[in-house]
């Protein structure tokens, strides 16, 4: 060059103050930088353009030791060399002469045509503008972004040929942006490539070189690689190595360290003028396909279609950007989610880089779920067992948000039904790939609800929210268990497992527990596997399993046909019965374990009357294990617990022996000669109070002992009783047992205060503790209250003369009335209840249900304190109890006897017990206490009827016995169950009782009636009188009640009223008197207002749900109702109060529409009284006002046309009136103007004074007619106001009435 | 199908009679009025008609079942006059009713040929006179 041109080659400057990082400097060395898999070398060949060859390489002396950089580099110290070439640049122009300068400007447009200037103007403000905005936001910017438009400058000689106008509009946005994110990927140091800086090398330094630096090791922590991977990689040098240079800290890539303003939020709203810079740059790279192009192929298209691939990368870099937003959970190999800002940095050694989106570390869970379907068998297993340590996971996260994956809250339930298909679409697999499918499958089924373990006596449907096991394909999968069982290829643990899978099963529900039954070969395979291992055991064979023994238990105890399934190979567990677990091959815990289990297994089957003859086959082993437990040698509580619950089992079964199947199979005599009693009277030795349970054990067996000597001992079993109490009387005095009971009885308090105390919203997991406390107590309690009852002779009517041992009765009473009111009961039903609380509650429904007979037989007990607490009691049992509820409502209704009545001053008609009392509804009563459908559950305490007749020991679910529902079972009750008797008469036709009536039974329907409706009110009379508030019925319900009796007329063919069951003097009498508490009248609160906004009893509707189910709505029932009325009534005043019940604000509009417009002429049939209207809030009618214009309308028909009287008339007053005037709520549009008109031109004087006069109190009380037309004050004057702006002639006609009354 | 023959619904059988009273025996001033072959129509004029008298405290009826052509009409008055008797009344207003009806119909029709007709809107209803004066007995709000 002859002169010195004016844009010049670069040469090395010295930095000003930091030297550039090498980092800075990777890909200017010249050499290929030594990229790392995972930077991704290919994509970023096609994305980055290489710019060796072009830089200045860094030569940087090496005893400077470069501070690591900031992580964010400021401007300022990028643009020092720019601010310093552009100094030199100014200078070396200013040196310039004038033709000089003419000459470089020539030069310079020739090179580049006459747009230069142009274009260098624009990349300068590009520049500047940046510069300026990266100042102000100071956010993480490229360090290069900046750096670029300098490029150009420097590069600019090259880049001359391919300059094109940068916002040519052929170029699409997506060129544009991918150059610029290109542009800003190449400055991002990539973190190896570090390493690659060559350094220079000085002779007496050591240089350590590694192909991966230490720096690397220490980027990958987060996410630790296995352990033998991280061996291969060299430890950081340590801090003393004072030889070691160091050769840059890493740095994470620029957008993960803080995301770059966004990219797309930059591009939009940085100018044109950057992506003009941009696009420029992007241009003058060498290598990119548009360079290529360009270069080498200018006739080929730009942006040809088909080499779309050539530059594909562009939209897929941009993803991370977009995803970081949203991010989509990525797990690793342990199934823990992998942070989103990791997983972009994680390397690829990890094996997390195996699914489609290559770029991202870690595994989503659809590319799991796909990869677990994969037909390559490692890979699947793998898959497969990841899913199931996200399940493991997963199962705690709504419990504990640590433990779980909180980021799939919510999505538990879809997920459990994907991860159970994926487990059960392999689980025929062979090896490791069937051992994971059956870990996951116990993940998702006995691990996912770990609380639920020791839970066999209720079904557990509710659980399975979603229906994740009610889903699997058990057709499917249980032969695949079988043959996996019987195979036995899997490892033991997955036996085990795939064993628990099918306990949890069983849990779920009757029917699953009769499949797994059912299916072939797989019972035989769990005895071969778990139970009938070799004896002795050999070295490598496994121990036989009580779980197993309890997983037969509770097939055994699903149902009735499952158990006599089990009865044949139960044989073979005699086994753990013949030899001592002293003697026995395998450690003494697990033998006594087994035995016990066994014992437990017999006494379940036994609760079905099955397999009682094992008693007579094995009672010589039988009797060594009786002297076994009462040795010292037994220390196991857990064992005599067994041993006496299947002696009492059999006791039972032996009480009858018609009642076993096959019959016959234990006598009495036998029971009697083997000594079981004195057997467990002898047991009582070793007993302390700490065995508590065992005591109740003890006593339940002996008073099933003592129940059926009454049978079939000698003059109804006195011997034998004097035998028990001559052993027991004593020590219930002052010994042990007192202390037990005491004990109990304290502990019973303390738990239940304890339960009081949380429980507000229902019963949660963590009351089940202290319940469990409360349930053990009370069994104990019961336990001794049988065995007390036990001791009686069964003389009828024989009460206490002398009680046969000490039991603290007024403890007892006052324990179980504190039991009967607790809110516990009522929170059992609640949505945030656990669904097997019922199964907790249980024992205390035993509890009270032997109190209420003990109670019957203490002298201090008035007969009709038994009755509330009979009624109360009663409302307190469960399914299995029937047979004590049916005995106890017998006794109540023969309790309940003229005499009984005449004593407590109540007079009641003759005409009843003529008839014969409650006689007449007796069958009504205990019939509908009995199971509509086929399923019997067995009792608490197994009877020689429940051995007959039980199809299953286990509870249904908690949503089959919801009160409000229509179910199969009656048990629990509610408290309007005494009206049973007019179900079965209004659904006569699908009745049992009418089908089973004893020949003597001739009563009539209003016999019936009158019966129940007595049976009612004597039951709320004494209920009340006992304070037992808690069980009297509600309102809605009382109403409810007596509508059936309305209804019974419904359908009828007669003509006469003189045979209509509600015109019955007797039955209207009593009517009157149920609904007297709940009318207006009874309380002075009912005239309140605002109306309660909170009800705490249930609605007409949902009361009415209990009897009509859901197939008819309650409306449908009303409209019947109303139909009746307007036909047969004759305005039968009880008929009109209770028409009016469903008409309250309270409810919604269709039923006033319904009375008000439809049956318009029957309104003036309806004269009650306000004070008669059975509502606890005549305001409730008021307030709020109605709004429906249609309902308006009726109102205004109604009080215009006829003449209303009374409550309906002050309702449509009101709403009328409050539709129209400004002080009392009105809002003044048209449409009250319309309205006011209408009354005064079509009513009546009276409804027009009404109208206008009438005035209500929004808070406080409300005012009755007439009071309500006669309140003086200012807002008379307002009306006429308001009246006079809609016509003089309005005003006129109402200031007589408005002013002349005044005053 | 069970439906009875067409004529049945309107002839009476052999012997029996169209009207048939029985007083009630528990109510006083009740009776119950069971008319054969003739269904809501008649029992819904009736029963509106009956309801208009300021001395019946309850009219209504039932048609026991759709495919048995009679009605049962339940009347209870105040004692003033007897159930029968205001039967009697209703059924001879609405006879004069019909009357009444029927020769205004007859004379408009007349007038409306001979006149050429008054100004009607497309129902037949006559376009003038006040909205209220002349409207319905109640207002729709709707």
């Amino acid at each position: 060059m002859a002169h010195s041109p004016l844009i010049g080659s670069i040469l090395e400057r010295k930095p000003f103050s930091k030297p550039s990082a090498p980092s800075e400097a990777t890909t200017k060395t010249g050499f290929p930088a030594v990229q790392h898999r995972s930077q991704r070398a290919f994509a970023r060949a096609r994305g980055q353009p290489q710019k060796r060859a072009r830089d200045v390489p860094v030569v940087q002396s090496s005893n400077v030791v470069p501070p690591p950089r900031p992580v964010s580099t400021s401007p300022f110290e990028e643009n020092d060399w720019r601010v310093q070439i552009e100094e030199e640049n100014r200078r070396r122009v200013e040196a310039m002469t004038e033709e000089e300068r003419e000459q470089e400007k020539v030069e310079i447009f020739e090179k580049f045509g006459p747009s230069i200037a142009e274009v260098l103007r624009r990349a300068r403000e590009a520049r500047e503008s940046k510069q300026k905005k990266s100042e102000g936001e100071k956010v993480g910017t490229e360090p290069s972004s900046s750096n670029t438009p300098a490029s150009a400058k420097t590069g600019g000689e090259e880049a001359g040929t391919s300059l094109s106008p940068p916002s040519s509009p052929s170029r699409p946005r997506s060129e544009r942006t991918r150059s610029l994110t290109s542009v800003l990927r190449s400055s991002s140091p990539s973190p190896t490539s570090s390493s690659s800086t060559r350094p220079p090398s000085r002779s007496g330094r050591k240089i350590r070189f590694a192909d991966v630096t230490p720096s690397d090791i220490h980027v990958y922590e987060s996410a630790p690689p296995s352990p033998r991977k991280k061996a291969l990689a060299l430890p950081p040098p340590s801090a003393s190595d004072d030889q070691v240079v160091s050769l840059g800290t890493w740095k994470p890539p620029a957008q993960f360290r803080s995301p770059v303003v966004p990219l797309a939020a930059s591009l939009e709203a940085e100018s044109e003028a950057s992506q003009e810079v941009a696009g420029k740059v992007g241009a003058l790279e060498e290598g990119t396909p548009e360079d290529i192009r360009r270069r080498f192929f200018p006739t080929a298209p730009a942006n040809d279609p088909s080499l779309e691939w050539m530059r594909g990368t562009g939209t897929a870099e941009r993803e991370p950007e977009t995803e970081s937003s949203t991010p989509t959970i990525r797990f690793d190999l342990t199934g823990t989610p992998i942070p989103a800002h990791l997983s972009n940095s994680l390397p690829t050694h990890l094996g997390l880089h195996h699914h489609a989106e290559g770029s991202h570390a870690g595994y989503t869970l659809e590319d799991i779920f796909l990869l677990s379907r994969s037909t390559v068998p490692a890979q699947r297993a793998s898959m497969l067992g990841v899913l199931a340590k996200i399940a493991h996971k997963l199962a705690r996260t709504s419990v504990d948000k640590k433990k779980g994956i909180p980021e799939l809250v919510g999505q538990e339930i879809a997920l459990r039904k994907r991860l159970l298909a994926a487990g059960a679409e392999a689980i025929g697999e062979r090896a490791s790939v069937g051992a994971r499918a059956v870990e996951l499958l116990w993940e998702c089924t006995s691990q996912w609800d770990e609380d639920l373990k020791s839970v066999d006596g209720v079904e557990t449907k509710d659980l399975d929210r979603g229906e994740a096991l009610s889903s699997l394909p058990l057709d499917y999968l249980l032969p695949q268990i079988a043959n996996a069982l019987s195979v036995a290829e899997l490892p033991h643990e997955s036996l085990l497992q795939l064993l628990a899978v099918l306990h949890r099963l069983a849990q779920h529900s009757n029917s699953i527990a009769t499949e797994i039954v059912k299916t072939k070969n797989l019972i035989p395979s769990i005895f071969q596997r778990f139970l009938l291992t070799p004896i002795p055991p050999t070295d490598d064979s496994p121990f036989p399993n009580p779980l197993a023994l309890k997983f037969l238990c509770l097939l055994a105890a699903s149902s009735r046909e499952n158990a006599s399934a089990l009865v044949d190979p139960a044989d073979s567990l005699l086994r753990f019965v013949i030899t001592l677990p002293t003697s026995s091959p395998y450690p003494l815990p697990l033998a006594t374990q087994l035995l016990s289990e066994t014992l437990i297994f017999y006494a379940t089957l036994a609760s079905y009357g099955f397999y009682a003859h094992v008693t007579t086959t094995a009672q010589e082993y039988f009797l060594q294990i009786s002297k076994y437990i009462r040795s010292a040698d037994c220390q196991s509580s857990q064992l005599r617990g067994a041993w006496l619950r299947a002696l009492e089992a059999w006791t039972v079964c032996a009480r009858d022996p018609h009642r076993t199947t096959p019959s016959h199979e234990v006598l009495w005599s036998q029971v009697v000669g083997w000594g079981w009693a004195e057997d467990m009277l002898e047991l009582r030795i070793q007993l302390n109070t700490s065995d508590e349970e065992t005591w109740a054990r003890l006593w339940s067996a002996l008073a099933a002992f003592l129940e059926g000597a009454k049978v079939n001992g000698v003059r109804g079993g006195e011997e034998e009783r004097a035998l028990v109490l001559g052993a027991l009387k004593d020590d219930f005095a002052f010994g042990t047992q007192k202390q037990v009971v005491e004990l109990a009885l304290k502990w019973a308090r303390e738990a239940l205060g304890k339960l009081s105390a949380g429980m507000r919203q229902g019963i949660l997991a963590s009351d089940v503790p202290s319940l469990r406390d409360v349930d053990r107590h009370a069994g104990t309690l019961a336990s001794a209250m049988r065995l007390f009852l036990s001791c009686f002779s069964e003389s009828p009517g024989d009460t206490l003369i002398a009680p046969p041992f000490n039991l603290p009765f007024g403890d007892l009473s006052s324990v179980c009335a504190v039991i009967t009111t607790h809110p516990l009961w009522t929170s059992l039903y609640t949505p945030q209840s656990i669904p097997y609380g019922h199964l907790l509650c249980r024992p205390l429904s035993t509890l009270l249900a032997s109190y209420l007979q003990l109670s019957r037989k203490i002298p201090g007990t008035s007969p009709d304190l038994w009755m509330a607490q009979g009624f109360a009691i009663l409302c307190r049992l469960f399914p299995g109890d029937e047979a004590v509820g049916e005995r106890t409502v017998a006794d109540i209704a023969e309790t309940i006897t003229a005499d009984f009545l005449r004593a407590r001053g109540w007079s009641v008609p003759e005409d009843i017990w003529e008839k014969g009392g409650m006689d007449v509804i007796v069958p009504f009563l205990t019939q509908s206490l009995r199971a509509k459908g086929e399923q019997v559950i067995g009792p608490a305490w197994s009877t020689p009827q429940s051995i007959a007749t039980a199809t299953t020991q286990r509870l249904p679910p908690l949503s089959s016995l919801q009160p409000n529902d229509q179910r199969d079972y009656p048990l629990p009750l509610t408290k309007d169950w005494m009206f049973c008797p007019l179900d079965h008469l209004l659904k006569s036709g699908e009745s049992e009782v009418f089908k089973n009536l004893p020949d003597s039974w001739n009563a009539s329907e209003a016999e019936v009636v009158r019966a129940t409706l007595l049976f009612v009110r004597v039951s709320q009379e004494v209920l009340r009188y006992h304070r037992l508030n808690d069980f009297l019925m509600s309102r809605e319900e009382v109403a409810f009640g007596c509508m059936k009796v309305f209804m019974l007329e419904h359908g009828q063919q007669q003509d006469d009223s003189a045979e209509e069951v509600f015109r019955d003097t007797i039955v209207g009498r009593l009517m009157t008197e149920l609904l007297a508490p709940f009318s207006a009248s009874a309380s002075a609160k009912t005239l309140k207002t605002p109306p309660p906004s909170i009800h705490t009893s249930d609605s007409i509707d949902v009361v009415a749900k209990r009897f009509l189910g859901n197939a008819v709505p309650f409306y449908q029932w009303y409209t019947d109702f109303v139909g009746l009325y307007d036909a047969i009534s004759f305005a039968h005043p009880l008929f009109a109060r209770l028409l009016l019940s469903p008409l309250s604000m309270r409810y919604p509009a269709d039923y006033r529409k319904y009375l008000w417009a439809d049956f318009n002429h029957v309104l003036r049939t309806i004269r009650t009284a306000p004070e008669d209207v059975v509502t606890g809030s005549i305001a409730e009618y008021l307030w709020p006002v109605e709004t429906d214009a249609e309902v308006v309308g009726a109102y205004l028909r109604a009080l215009v046309k006829g003449s209303l009287e009374g409550f309906v008339r002050l309702v449509a007053v009101h709403h009328i009136a409050c539709n129209i005037w400004p002080d009392l709520g009105s809002v003044g549009e048209e449409r009250t103007k319309k309205l006011l008109k209408a009354v005064l031109v079509q009513g009546g004087l009276e409804a027009i004074r009404d109208v206008v006069l009438y005035r209500q109190n929004r808070e406080g009380t409300v005012v009755l007619p007439p009071a309500c037309f006669e309140q003086p004050g200012k807002w008379r004057a307002q009306r006429l106001d308001f009246a006079g702006k809609s016509g003089e002639d309005v005003r006129e006609r109402l200031t007589n009435l408005l002013e002349g009354k005044a005053n | 199908m069970n439906a009875i023959n067409r004529y049945e619904l309107y002839v009476l059988d052999e012997g029996e009679k169209s009207v048939e009273v029985t007083e009630d025996t528990k109510i006083p001033n009740a009776a119950t009025i069971k008319i054969v072959k003739q269904d809501h129509t008649l029992a819904n004029l009736l029963r509106s008609q009956l309801l208009g008298y300021p001395s019946v405290l309850f009219a209504g009826y039932k048609a026991p079942h759709p495919l048995q052509p009679h009605f049962l009409l339940k009347i209870q008055t105040d004692g003033s006059i007897t159930p029968a008797a205001i039967l009697e009344k209703a059924c001879t207003d609405l006879i004069g009713m019909v009357a009444t009806l029927e020769s205004k119909f007859k004379r408009e029709f007349t007038m409306n040929n001979v006149e050429g007709g008054v100004q009607e809107d497309a129902y037949g209803v006559p376009t003038s006179g006040a909205q209220w004066e002349s409207g319905g007995s109640y207002v729709d709000l709707g």
